[in-house]
């Protein structure tokens, strides 16, 4: 018998994964899936009610009707307002910083089931909806008719004293949505719609695309910025993929960063393409930081 | 109250990850398919309760960066057990340990149920002894080939695409990691062909 003969004996008699572990393991998916996305490279695509991502197996119910009976014309709570009238919805955002759950409670509350995000965004991007997700398939069914909704954004007057962020959903919003709407970032915070693919140079009067990695922090560096590094390809149509590595790890100087974009206020990420070697992803830690 | 099934016309993985990006329940098809097979390489590897462990942040991992696989790919499964095996990694010396433990005392260490523990109270022969003390000493990046050919059955290309690494590495390293273990058994044939 030879070694891999042997190797292949050793331990194959252990136990398959039990029942419990695999519904622990899809509660957690569900867990993770619900959560937070602040730490993703990427805006998630999550919906109101994605908690059934344990389910497809089961069939679990994905959208549970726990409105009641009879949606309100009005509602208030101390992270929004919302008031209906005829076929339109207007929404004020009274604390861009609420929990999320805050935004849900207020549009349940309306008889609408919209997972409302308010993120942090590169500049120009404020008070724009950056993503928007319609939600788990019987959207289709409980709308045969292909009804559809408008949301706009209200502007903000060039002088004004007070510029609330605010919406008007005007049609039928149908099933679950997820919206995510643009705010303005804090210095440092990473932007949810910072992303690779677009081979353009963040930098006005800086080229960093193409550049070696130590010539390109070096310019980071002398105009009071940050570099961080994502490992992967894209191509010029914009496919392609990234992974994201420990954020202590740098590429050696003399490789190439192939796209660059603002991660955030004070940081430009750069793609470095990987090598055998490199760090594999590390699990746990967006590429991209906290 | 509405069900949504899996659609069972998505056989292929790429698919399955796509249309999770607008309909994320549909990820849930790729841990069906998958997570079983995950965690019996881990729990070769590490025993079965850091196997439960890991399969779900495996799979948490993986949905969350379900964006960044490669859309020209078709199969997840390398891509899975990369990541898992990056998990692994972090139980290196744990695993070491158990396979340390079963050389010298023919008794499995690995961590598992009490029920399942009782019910497997089995001695290692010599050469599973050998082959434990050989696996212990293997650099890790040779181990992970070793056993993602041996134990998760993966073909050379998938554990290139597993590991990251280019598939002539793959080679050698599966051909250093077999000829430790052969000597450790006493072979004397170095230069066998990989298959």
């Amino acid at each position: 018998m030879d070694e891999m003969t042997l190797l292949k004996e050793l331990r194959a008699d252990r136990p398959a994964m039990s029942v419990r572990a695999e519904d622990a393991a899809r509660a957690r998916l569900l867990a993770g899936a619900a959560g937070p996305p602040a730490r993703s490279r990427r805006p998630l695509h999550l919906v109101l009610g994605l908690a059934a991502a344990t389910a497809v197996a089961t069939a679990a119910t994905v959208v549970v009707n726990a409105f009641g009976p009879e949606p309100a014309r009005d509602y208030a709570n101390a992270a929004m307002k919302i008031e209906r009238e005829t076929g339109t919805w207007r929404v004020e955002i009274k604390d861009a910083y609420a929990d999320p759950g805050e935004f849900a409670e207020a549009f349940a509350k309306m008889g609408l089931r919209v997972e409302l995000r308010i993120v942090p965004v590169s500049p120009g991007k404020e008070r724009t909806i950056i993503r928007m997700v319609q939600g788990p398939s019987d959207a289709a069914r409980t709308h045969p008719d292909g009804s559809t909704s408008s949301w706009s954004v209200d502007d903000c007057p060039a002088e004004g004293t007070a510029c609330p962020l605010a919406m008007t959903i005007s049609g039928d919003p149908g099933g679950g949505r997820q919206v995510w709407l643009g705010r303005e970032a804090r210095p440092g915070e990473p932007y949810a719609d910072g992303t690779p693919g677009l081979h353009r140079e963040p930098v006005p009067g800086l080229r960093l695309i193409g550049r070696n990695v130590r010539d390109a922090t070096a310019l980071l560096r002398a105009r009071g910025l940050k570099s961080a590094f994502l490992l992967g390809e894209f191509k010029p149509d914009g496919s392609g993929s990234s992974y994201g590595v420990d954020p202590s790890w740098r590429p050696s100087g003399e490789r190439k960063a192939t796209d660059a974009w603002y991660f955030s206020s004070d940081t430009v990420m750069l793609l470095v393409s990987p090598r055998p070697g490199d760090p594999g992803p590390t699990p746990d830690a967006s590429p991209l930081g906290d | 109250m509405t069900a949504v099934e899996a659609d069972p016309t998505e056989v292929d993985d790429g698919a399955v990850i796509r249309s999770s990006l607008d309909e994320p329940e549909r990820f849930a098809a790729l841990f069906d398919r998958y997570a079983r097979q995950v965690h019996q390489y881990v729990s070769r590897r590490l025993g079965t309760q850091l196997a439960d462990d890991i399969v779900g942040e495996t799979f948490l991992i993986a949905f969350r960066r379900r964006e960044t696989f490669d859309p020209a790919r078709t199969l997840a499964r390398p891509w899975l057990y990369g990541i898992a095996t990056t998990l692994v990694a972090r139980h290196r010396r744990n695993e070491e340990r158990f396979l340390r433990a079963l050389k010298r005392t023919g008794a499995d260490p690995l961590p598992e149920p009490v029920a399942e523990a009782v019910a497997r109270q089995v001695t290692a022969g010599a050469q599973e002894r050998a082959l434990a003390g050989a696996l212990a000493r293997l650099p890790r990046g040779d181990r992970d080939v070793l056993l993602l050919v041996a134990w998760a059955d993966l073909s050379y290309e998938e554990t290139a695409q597993t590991l990251d690494i280019p598939l002539g590495t793959v080679r050698s390293r599966l051909h250093r990691a077999r000829r430790r273990l052969r000597e450790a058994l006493g072979g004397a044939d170095p230069t066998q062909e990989d298959n």
